[in-house]
């Protein structure tokens, strides 16, 4: 035989007996702050990731719509190929138009390590996978992550290279580019843009 | 009916954790189980990582965490914690609370990266996201578990145990962390990590941030008679306040005096003094305040029992006994010697349930009412059945003055 304990004398109304169908309220409350502390962030990430200032990119290959807080930067052209850059602090995107590529977004990705970062970096280091990204306008790429010297600063940094290959056959190369230790504060950042890219005739 | 049947009969305390009927009961099952998959997950990729430095992890923070369970399942005077409760409150805090966080932790930085760019961020993230999540997730462990068994918190000091209970089991999962990804899993690396987190961090982190937490808990469920809600929602706001700011602290970069790494030498001294700017003021003010809870614990304790004296659940000598524990213990020991370990064992029976006699006066008002007569005969036939035992009548109430 067993019962529970006599309500305490100085419990609320709520605790007694009589009242079991309010204990519901305070689990209830406890699952809707833990859910505000788990995923409130990336809901407030999100809202505060509003579009600013006209895209940027190579016209009529790629473009890139900043996000607040990204500045364009002077682009350029490496080894012919264009370029357009954003920054945040000392943090960049580059987008680049590697211009037309016959193999898929793999092998683009793999020609962009040996061919680009295998010249500018030294004691590169890359993942060993590759991870496929979905853009919104259709087209898949291909990711992977490095960490190497810079050989012109002699600083330490880390990055991400996003390949995708168009249906035109065209190269669209962007990376994200940050000091050692810095880059996971603006991958959200640097996602949200690559995955908005228009890539295409139409960018 | 006999002793045994009477406690059978009337559960004083939700001693159990599996409470079926409790809502709460099935919120702790379902966090628990869903984060508990990936917690596996975890570590098992922790042990593919560095067999040799994962067990060497858990070995050492065994040693570090079971003395920290002892002395915080010790501070309680007079009413120790269920076991399974407390059960409940470290697998919260190891499983449900470090899975949650880092997935808050994650998503609250990145709204500080959006705020404040990738150089604040990287400064300051730990600093404005950890305290905050991981406090709330680990007090909501707490909340939990009063609300499964609301008659155990029924302190502040029961409030400070299961919250500091938890923050172990949250700081253990979390060094394991830190030992495996942060300071390489080899075994140089762990034994690294062991000393900054453990030996020159152990004593300021998790256990004190959320056992001041479940003192706010604490504060919030008892007290209702002595303090209106306003004043016990605004004590335990500040204590609140109080765990994060020194977690905040703790994570941030100010007050940093750590040396620059590779550490040699006299710089693993220097560590443990830097850590120690950090946290010994919040340990200086959770070692007075347990000690004023401890205080407050023997007070009522006194004055519950006051009106009892001479009736049939206690005497004066008893009671002289009750209010110190090293005198209970000394009675006790002094017990097995004369009479043997049986009747060691009813004198313990019987002191607890003296302590169980103070909570039933203190909750009834009326000096008749059932439960608290029913208590007092319980009292007493455990008092019959200990003098009927050869050579511990003369001394059983009280004890000798050595005992004292």
């Amino acid at each position: 035989m067993t019962r529970d304990a006599p309500a305490r004398p100085d419990a609320s109304a709520w605790m007694r007996e009589g009242a079991r169908g309010r204990r519901w309220w305070p689990v209830v409350a406890v699952a809707g702050v833990v859910l505000v502390t788990t995923v409130g962030g990336f809901v407030a990430a999100a809202a505060l990731s509003e579009p600013a200032g006209p895209p940027v990119g190579v016209p009529g290959v790629v473009s890139v719509q900043p996000l607040s807080g990204w500045e364009p930067a002077d682009p350029g052209t490496a080894a012919g190929r264009p370029y357009a850059r954003l920054t945040r602090g000392s943090g960049t995107l580059v987008v680049a138009g590697w211009g037309p590529f016959e193999g898929d977004a793999a092998a683009l990705a793999a020609e962009v390590r040996d061919e680009l970062l295998g010249e500018s970096l030294e004691q590169l280091s890359v993942s060993d996978r590759l991870t496929s990204v979905p853009l919104e306008g259709g087209a898949v790429g291909q990711r992977f992550t490095f960490v190497g010297i810079d050989a012109d600063s002699g600083g330490a940094v880390e990055g991400e290279v996003t390949a995708v290959v168009s249906s035109e056959g065209q190269g669209v190369v962007f990376i994200g580019l940050a000091p050692e230790g810095l880059l996971a504060f603006i991958d959200g950042d640097l996602h949200t843009m690559i995955a908005a890219a228009a890539v295409g005739p139409s960018a | 009916m006999s002793a045994f049947d009477a406690r059978l009969g009337r559960r004083l305390h939700h001693a159990r954790f599996r409470q079926p009927r409790q809502p709460a009961f099935w919120l702790y099952l379902g966090f628990v189980g869903l984060t508990g998959l990936v917690a596996i997950a975890e570590q098992s990729l922790y042990r593919s990582i560095s067999p040799s430095g994962w067990a060497l992890s858990w070995f050492l923070l065994a040693l570090y965490g079971l003395p920290v369970v002892v002395v915080v399942y010790l501070l309680d005077l007079y009413e120790r914690e269920p076991v399974p409760l407390l059960v409940a409150a470290f697998v919260w805090g190891a499983i449900a609370a470090t899975t949650l966080s880092a997935i808050g932790n994650a998503g609250w930085g990145l709204a500080v990266a959006r705020i404040g760019g990738p150089e604040f961020a990287a400064r300051w993230t730990a600093a404005l996201t950890a305290p905050f999540v991981e406090e709330i997730l680990k007090g909501c462990g707490v909340v939990l578990i009063y609300l499964i068994a609301r008659d155990e918190v029924d302190d502040v000091m029961d409030g400070f145990v299961y919250g500091a209970i938890c923050g172990l089991g949250f700081a253990i999962v979390e060094d394991v962390f830190y030992f495996m990804a942060v300071f390489g899993g080899e075994p140089a690396g762990v034994l690294q990590g062991f000393w900054l987190r453990v030996v020159a961090g152990g004593l300021y982190g998790h256990v004190l941030y959320t056992g001041i937490v479940g003192m706010a808990v604490g504060v919030v469920v008892s007290r209702r008679a002595a303090e209106p809600l306003g004043r016990r929602l605004a004590v335990a706001a500040g204590l609140c306040v109080l765990a994060a700011a020194a977690h905040f602290l703790w994570n941030s970069p100010l007050l940093t005096f750590f040396p620059a790494e590779p550490w040699t030498g006299s710089d693993y001294l220097v560590v443990v003094l830097a850590t120690a700017v950090k946290g010994l003021p919040l340990l200086v003010f959770v070692a007075i305040a347990v000690t004023l809870a401890r205080r407050r614990e023997r007070r009522w304790l006194r004055s519950a029992l006051e009106a009892e004296v001479g009736l049939d659940g206690i005497s004066a000598e008893e009671l002289h006994l009750l209010e110190s524990p090293r005198r209970r213990h000394a009675a006790r020991r002094a017990m097995r010697r004369r009479a043997g370990p049986r009747a060691a064992s009813l004198l313990h029976r019987l002191q607890r349930e003296q302590v169980n006699l103070a909570m039933v006066a203190s909750r009834v008002g009326d000096p008749a009412d059932p439960a608290l007569v029913h208590q007092r005969r319980y009292c007493r036939s455990l008092r019959d059945a200990l003098e009927a035992i050869p050579a511990a009548a003369p001394a059983a109430p009280g004890a000798g003055p050595g005992d004292r």
